[in-house]
């Protein structure tokens, strides 16, 4: 059967240790990745927690998955977008701990979004 | 490309419909279901429905009724359509993608 591969969209509404959400999503997205399908991460809400740089786990007993984003280029996954409201209105500077995040605003970012095919939010 | 937008969780608890009102376009769907329907006087509606007025609302007639949402008043203002989770799955097919908001 042949088919056109779809385009996917993970998009992530959730903080990072309350939850397992963050760490599927980013798990979905490797596994996406490593069969070469079109991903894109896309960051709205408290899932902008997710991107802030120098979070340090060590004493709060939990494995600082936000390291393996850092993956996310080997896989070819080079579309990740950010929410610029979603960080403004928790005041958070653009500075992430990845490289390559397009900060896109409110009517961006949901254009972005509705050009996937497929969409998984987590 | 359009999008059926699922809202599930309540807006007086959680975030949720305010993330999925910032990702409406004009040709979406959107259906309140379970918690959700608390969502229908919620000012985000009110919002939403003044800022994008031809985006199609439906309400699960079953969810609402379960929670005592009186949803008459609210169909008679043509904002919103009451439907079933057969309507449902009829409208997974006439958008390009589904996303669930919970």
């Amino acid at each position: 059967m042949t088919s056109k591969n779809k385009s996917i969209a993970i998009l992530n509404s959730r903080a990072p240790f309350s939850s397992a959400n963050g760490k599927d999503a980013l798990d979905i997205a490797l596994i996406f990745g490593s069969y070469e399908q079109d991903t894109s991460l896309f960051f709205q809400g408290d899932g902008v927690w997710q991107l802030v740089n120098q979070q340090e786990t060590d004493n709060i007993s939990m494995k600082n998955y936000l390291k393996t984003f850092a993956a996310l280029e080997f896989y070819d996954i080079e579309n990740i977008y950010v929410c610029a409201a979603s960080l403004a209105q928790r005041a958070l500077p653009n500075d992430f701990h990845i490289d390559n995040v397009t900060v896109l605003n409110s009517n961006e970012f949901s254009k972005e979004l509705h050009s996937r095919q497929i969409l998984l939010r987590f | 490309m359009s999008i059926l937008h699922l809202v599930r969780s309540s807006a007086f608890a959680h975030d949720d419909l305010q993330q999925c009102i910032k990702n409406i376009e004009s040709e979406d769907n959107i259906v309140l279901l379970d918690d959700g329907c608390y969502n229908l006087k919620h000012p985000l509606m009110t919002e939403l429905i003044a800022k994008h007025p031809k985006v199609d609302l439906y309400i699960i007639k079953e969810h609402a009724k379960a929670r005592a949402i009186n949803i008459d008043d609210v169909l008679l203002n043509e904002a919103f359509d009451s439907i079933t989770m057969t309507d449902l799955i009829s409208l997974t097919f006439s958008n390009n993608s589904v996303v669930t908001w919970q």
